[in-house]
């Protein structure tokens, strides 16, 4: 689904990529972690085409996706979230989503401003997916709300919600579950679960552990842009490599142990 | 007459222009470093500077370098009022509400200027009668000096100020990074206050250093803050050694331009090296300005 | 989207109920201003509220659009229709290609970059003596022309100018309210997001930017066709920072406020006229005072009055109800 050949990036003398690479199965869901400035995000911007890398490449089913400006790999069906929900605050929740359908639509600049009936029946057609997915997110209370008066876990959800409009068939989620409550990480732990079901190929960053270790199916441990370990969760938790980068970081190395 | 002769009229000539703009780039550099915004206001500080002396010389009888001291000090003082009045209240506002801003403070400072002075155009005495100075077939008048002169001295005593003063210190840590020097206990907002002052004060010295040759009226100041602001993004926003060099620069390429090319076009050179700019090296100069994802 | 119509129909009902009203060809005169400059603001608005990219330059594209119908008319001798149609494309076309390097730059640069086009093709009105007359201008343009109608009364040429205006106004309804309408708002608040979703962001812009340029040139067309003269001064920077003005004081993000703003700030010289030389003063002050107090315009305080009116009724509905 994704190949990642020894992608580098440095932010001038700073390497944050050093030669990283690995690959995704289809269906399945990585986790990627890695002690504060690893390069997990940088690595999220380079897939997604918003840093291109110094060097390597990035093969995203089979194909060479590496220089591509971010709406076109958009458009082959990987969609990201942010590690600072990035939802558009002045709209309101449902046209948030509907602008998450912008791939589904066909209507171009002059059907815009015609408005023919072709027209009229997609944008209700959208609007009506819109709404199923709101439901499905559960904010459907919140539609016509703005969405910057959301509660900071909502608007991760509707962050989330907004990505999956666009049918992605390679989902990365930066840090869903950061700033979010107890109980809903739960709700968003039993919800990525459940995409899974849907066939839908997941990288996930996430600093809580308990929730990484039970989602993933593999982890890939970076630690100052290097990728120090791969594997399975219970084998990343035993590896010396990955209990040295955490080193004087006791909380990590308990959480990691659990 | 061959094309040589005129070379070097052209470049004295060049020099003094960009002399003017580099002190006005200097004035956006200063003010930029501190807020990042870029004051369009900048063009009305050279002209109320120059008029500012130029009413308060014959009409209360001061000698001129009292009227051009007095003029500097007051338009540096309008400049902290403007900083007070006008943009102190929207700091955090959006970068259209900046723009609109202190465009707005450019027409009101053009309004006020109307209403005092009317809009005939008015102009002050040569600083000293100095014989223009003659060789290779150039004429280097006295004015021209003056403002070589003036110009070099404010960058000298601005390199001082920056290097060896607390104050010219604090400035130059808000411009490196605004938090820190507020961790360590610099007060941003009075560094905010101080650099629109120091900026005005900047103009209205190149104001009245070049009235004497090129006259002043209500609307001078526009296409000079234009041509500063052109030299400053050629130097490189934010450095002050870049927009005195993009000042003569400028300065130079227009007066060379009119020279042997079309003195209509002249105004459109500084432009189209600004455009140029922006558009060949935009990573460079948006460098500080990219969302961080 | 209701409102937005409703709205136009006022707007056409007003058009086309103040010829009651009206006798003196001043105030005709000044409603034709304000529908030239309306026109302008309205692609400005979508430029700016909406796609969130300022520009510091759309007099020079207005100018162009005037000096394109009038080189094609007076020069060539075109008919000023198809002369309006070209002048439209190749404006267009001039945007599209500025606009392929400017909208690559971001805020202050970005307007600096627009501010730079803008004067640069000011000075080119003035300069290219031979095809433009130069700075003092040139005459003879004709008058639209409609079978037997000529459009050379400030009564006809009222009804011309303010139905393109309501035309164009529905279409702009039409695009906010669209697919491309949310792409566009989604770019003003994050384009990195944006162009996570899919939304080709570079393309967008440009789009608008032609677009907003389009709607300058045919308003620059119906000033020349109007004015039989055109000349560089309207042209220049002072005329683009009024159209910013206008779309801001307004209320940026919406198509009524722009209008509105653009009657306030083309009538407001005509109320002042008495104060002539205040004129200036009062206009920096009010772009001071809006940007300070009303960051949202106009728009944003009739929207603000209209929700607390509706909240006040509905408080006192409650414990009837
Ligand atoms: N646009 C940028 N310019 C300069 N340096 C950057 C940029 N983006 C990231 N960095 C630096 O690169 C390094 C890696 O950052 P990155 O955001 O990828 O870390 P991370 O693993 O996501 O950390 P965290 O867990 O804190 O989110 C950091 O040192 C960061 O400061
Ligand atoms: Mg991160």
């Amino acid at each position: 689904m994704l190949r990642l050949d020894e992608i580098a990036k440095s932010f001038g003398g700073l390497k944050a990529l050093d030669q990283v690479g690995f690959q995704v199965q289809p269906g399945e869901i990585l986790g990627l972690i890695g002690p504060n400035g690893a390069g997990k995000t940088t690595l999220f911007n380079v897939i997604s085409g918003i840093l291109h890398p110094d060097s390597g490449k990035v093969f995203f089913r089979e194909q060479n996706i590496t220089g591509l400006a971010t709406h076109q790999i958009a458009k082959l069906g990987l969609c990201r979230t942010f590690q600072n929900p990035a939802i558009f605050e002045e709209m309101t929740v449902l046209e948030n989503l509907m602008a998450g359908y912008h791939l589904q639509g066909r209507s171009g600049f002059f059907s815009a401003i015609l408005k023919p009936p072709w027209e009229r029946k997609e944008e209700r057609s959208i609007r009506e997916r819109a709404m199923e997915m709101l439901s499905e997110i559960g904010l459907k209370g919140s539609a016509q709300a703005g969405a910057g008066s959301l509660s900071f876990g909502k608007m991760r959800m509707l962050e989330l919600g907004r990505a999956l409009c666009s049918h992605p068939e390679l989902l990365l989620l930066d840090e869903p579950a950061a700033g979010l409550n107890h109980n809903e990480t739960e709700e968003l732990a039993e919800y990525i679960g459940r995409l899974r079901s849907r066939k839908i190929t997941i990288i996930v960053i996430e600093h809580d552990m308990s929730l990484v270790m039970d989602l993933s199916d593999r982890i890939v441990v970076l630690d100052q842009g290097r990728k120090i370990a791969e594997g399975a969760p219970k084998e990343i938790q035993r590896d010396p490599a990955v209990l040295k980068a955490y080193l004087g970081e006791e909380d990590w190395i308990k959480s990691l142990r659990r | 007459m061959e094309w040589y002769d005129q070379l070097l009229q052209y470049l004295i000539t060049g020099i003094t222009t960009g002399a003017v703009y580099a002190l006005v780039a200097l004035g956006f550099s200063i003010i930029y470093n501190s807020t990042e915004i870029i004051n369009f206001a900048q063009g009305e500080f050279v002209m109320l500077g120059s008029m500012i002396a130029v009413s308060l010389f014959p009409l209360l009888g001061v000698p001129l370098w009292v009227a051009v001291i007095l003029a500097v000090a007051i338009t540096a003082l309008i400049g902290l009022i403007f900083e007070r009045l006008a943009i102190r209240p929207v700091r955090n506002g959006s970068v259209i509400n900046l723009i609109i801003i202190t465009i707005g403070g450019s027409i009101l400072l053009k309004g006020i200027a109307v209403l005092i002075w009317g809009k005939e155009s008015r102009s002050l005495p040569a600083f000293t009668s100095t014989e223009p100075i003659k060789f290779f077939g150039a004429t280097l008048s006295g004015q021209s000096l003056w403002v070589m002169a003036g110009t070099l001295l404010a960058v000298i005593l601005l390199h001082y100020f920056y290097e060896k003063t607390i104050t010219g210190k604090a400035l130059r840590a808000c411009a490196f990074n605004r938090k820190a020097a507020r961790l360590c206990g610099i007060s941003v907002e009075r560094m905010v206050l101080f650099s629109f002052g120091l900026s005005a004060l900047l103009g209205a010295f190149a104001g009245v250093l070049i009235t004497p040759i090129t006259y002043t009226a209500w609307d001078a100041g526009t296409m000079l803050g234009l041509k500063g602001f052109c030299a400053a993004i050629l130097g490189g926003i934010g450095s002050n050694p870049g927009a005195v060099m993009g000042g003569l620069v400028i300065g130079i390429v227009e007066s060379l331009s009119a020279g042997y090319l079309s003195s209509g076009y002249k105004d459109a050179f500084a432009f189209l090296i600004l455009l140029l700019m922006l558009y060949l090296r935009p990573a460079g100069i948006l460098k500080k300005k990219l969302e961080k994802v | 989207m209701k409102r937005d119509w409703g709205i136009w129909l006022l707007l056409c009902a007003v058009v086309f109920g103040m010829p009651l009203f009206i006798r003196s060809p001043y105030y005709y005169s000044i409603l034709i201003f304000i529908a030239i400059y309306g026109i302008v603001v309205l692609g400005l608005t979508l430029l700016m509220g909406y796609a969130g990219q300022v520009s510091l330059g759309h007099a020079g594209f207005f100018g162009l659009g005037a000096y394109f119908s009038a080189i094609l008319t007076v020069h060539l001798h075109l008919n000023p229709w198809p002369a309006m149609g070209i002048a439209l494309i190749a404006t267009v076309l001039v945007a599209f290609i500025l606009g392929i390097p400017t909208l690559r730059l971001r805020g202050h640069y970005l307007a600096i970059a627009t501010l730079g086009l803008g004067v640069v093709l000011q000075i080119i009105f003035k300069e290219e003596l031979e095809l433009t007359g130069g700075p003092s201008g040139m005459g003879g343009i004709p008058y639209f022309h409609l079978s037997s109608i000529t459009f050379s009364n400030d009564r006809k040429y009222y009804f011309l100018c303010w139905i393109f205006l309501i035309i164009l106004y529905g279409l702009s309804i039409n695009l906010v309210h669209s697919r491309i309408g949310r792409a566009l708002r989604s770019i003003s608040q994050n384009q990195t997001a944006a162009g996570s979703l899919g939304i080709n962001v570079s393309w967008f812009k440009l789009l608008m930017f032609g677009l907003s340029a389009g709607y300058a040139s045919l308003a620059g067309s119906l000033y020349a066709h109007y004015l039989t003269f055109v000349n560089p001064s309207p042209f220049g920077f002072m005329a683009s920072v009024k159209f910013m003005a206008m779309v801001v004081i307004g209320g940026s993000s919406s198509l009524w406020g722009a209008l509105l703003g653009t009657a306030l700030l083309t009538s407001l010289p005509e109320f002042l006229a008495v104060l002539e030389d205040y004129e200036m003063l009062v206009f920096g002050a009010i772009l001071i005072l809006v940007m300070m107090f009303a960051p949202k315009g106009l728009a944003g305080i009739f929207s603000w009055i209209y929700q607390t009116i509706r909240n006040k009724v509905k408080k006192q509905d409650a414990p009837a109800g």
